[in-house]
């Protein structure tokens, strides 16, 4: 187990035992956008030394399977689940967008490992938040009057996440090397900041499981069961394009995340009448935990299997 | 909790666990999925447990009398 995620099992375990463990709210914010940032230029100076035609076609490859995702998220929780239009369109596009907090847990794993991946990936976490985002409001079928699109468009493409992430990511493009003299922060201090954020993460998820108990089986089973299959699908993908190890394990990872953060915002103006607890707590209290500690080392060694199998 | 959702969570769970095992077994993971998907499909059966001291046996009617 990775340093990083003991620390999200000490949260857990603090929250478990009623232990009282204050995190200013700021700090959280704070952690969230040094994280957006660090991730967004790291793949930016990668992005400098890869960008031409090549990565095209896995960035539409990578769109696609973003949008794929809700198409089979949807019906099992409509169908099997019995949620109704609004609650399944807006959890299928939680599992059809990406964790930037899964995804930086992952990324360190790699790097203490020492698996190469591409490190552009960034781009990919970007284009990742989107897609999923217009299938499953398309699946709910809402075309309210009342909701107020330009809001509506606004939280899709200029929330958080993707401002920070794209910006970092274009700072990082233009300034090359010079992003150096910024790296001690956002470089050296990364695993740092990602313990103390996942110690907050792991309050934060034992805090939201009362929420589930209701839908409890039936999230439960498929809070863990997506994550596999968009894994699955994300691994295959990446294999099909021809990346590396890491490449591979990095695009599971992001197939089998959960937003918690983009997409709440999105379909809290979207889908008013949606249960967003449910949705929320569901990609939190068990996709996130579940990533974090079994997903992300299983999504790594079926990647490994894949590169054993290729060569 | 319907018959349909009984059945597909705790299949999910016994899955997991079945796949997590051989996964172990095999060297090439740790038993966390095992132990999710024992989680899975405890927390269901736990879930359906009065529908079944009820009867003995899970019956869609008790499960969701909304079905019946």
């Amino acid at each position: 187990m990775d340093i990083v995620v003991a620390f999200f099992i000490l949260g857990a375990l603090a929250k478990a035992v009623r232990a009282e463990i204050q995190f200013p709210p700021s700090l959280y914010q704070s952690l969230t956008i040094f994280l957006l940032i660090a991730i967004g230029l790291k793949g930016g100076v990668a992005l400098r030394d890869h960008a031409d035609l090549s990565l095209a076609p896995q960035a539409v490859a990578v769109i696609l399977l973003g949008l794929s995702l809700p198409l089979i998220a949807f019906p099992l929780l409509s169908r099997i689940g019995q949620l109704s239009r609004e609650d399944a369109g807006s959890i299928a596009a939680h599992y059809g967008s990406v964790s930037v907090g899964t995804y930086a847990v992952a990324v360190a794993v790699l790097e203490s490992r020492g698996i190469a991946y591409e490190a552009y990936f960034p781009l990919f976490v970007v284009l990742l938040e989107m897609p999923a985002i217009a299938v499953g409001l398309a699946l709910a079928r809402r075309a309210d009057a009342r909701i107020d699109r330009g809001k509506l468009l606004h939280e899709m493409f200029l929330n958080q996440g993707v401002v920070l992430m794209s910006g970092a990511l274009f700072i990082g493009y233009w300034a090359g090397p010079g992003v150096a003299s910024i790296m001690p922060l956002f470089g050296d201090l990364f695993k740092g900041a990602l313990a103390l954020f996942l110690l907050e993460m792991g309050i934060v998820a034992a805090s939201r499981l009362p929420d589930i108990r209701r839908v409890a089986p039936f999230i439960s089973a498929f809070g863990v069961l997506m994550p596999l299959i968009g894994a699955t699908l994300g691994g295959l993908l990446a294999n099909a394009l021809g990346m590396s190890t890491g490449g591979v394990a990095l695009l599971a990872v992001l197939g089998g995340s959960a937003s918690y953060i983009a997409v709440p915002a999105v379909m809290r103006v979207a889908l008013p009448g949606a249960n967003h607890g449910l949705s929320i707590a569901a990609s939190l209290a068990i996709t996130f935990p579940f990533n974090v500690l079994v997903g992300i080392p299983l999504y790594i060694a079926g990647a490994g299997w894949l590169a054993a199998t290729a060569g | 909790m319907t018959m349909t959702q009984f059945v597909f969570s705790a299949g999910c769970g016994t899955l997991l666990m079945a796949a997590g095992a051989a996964l172990a077994l095999h060297g090439a993971a740790d038993w966390g999925l095992s132990l999710v998907g024992a989680l899975v499909t405890g927390v269901t059966v736990m879930s359906a447990r009065p529908a079944i001291f009820r009867s003995g046996a899970l019956t869609t009617a008790q499960l969701s009398p909304a079905e019946s």
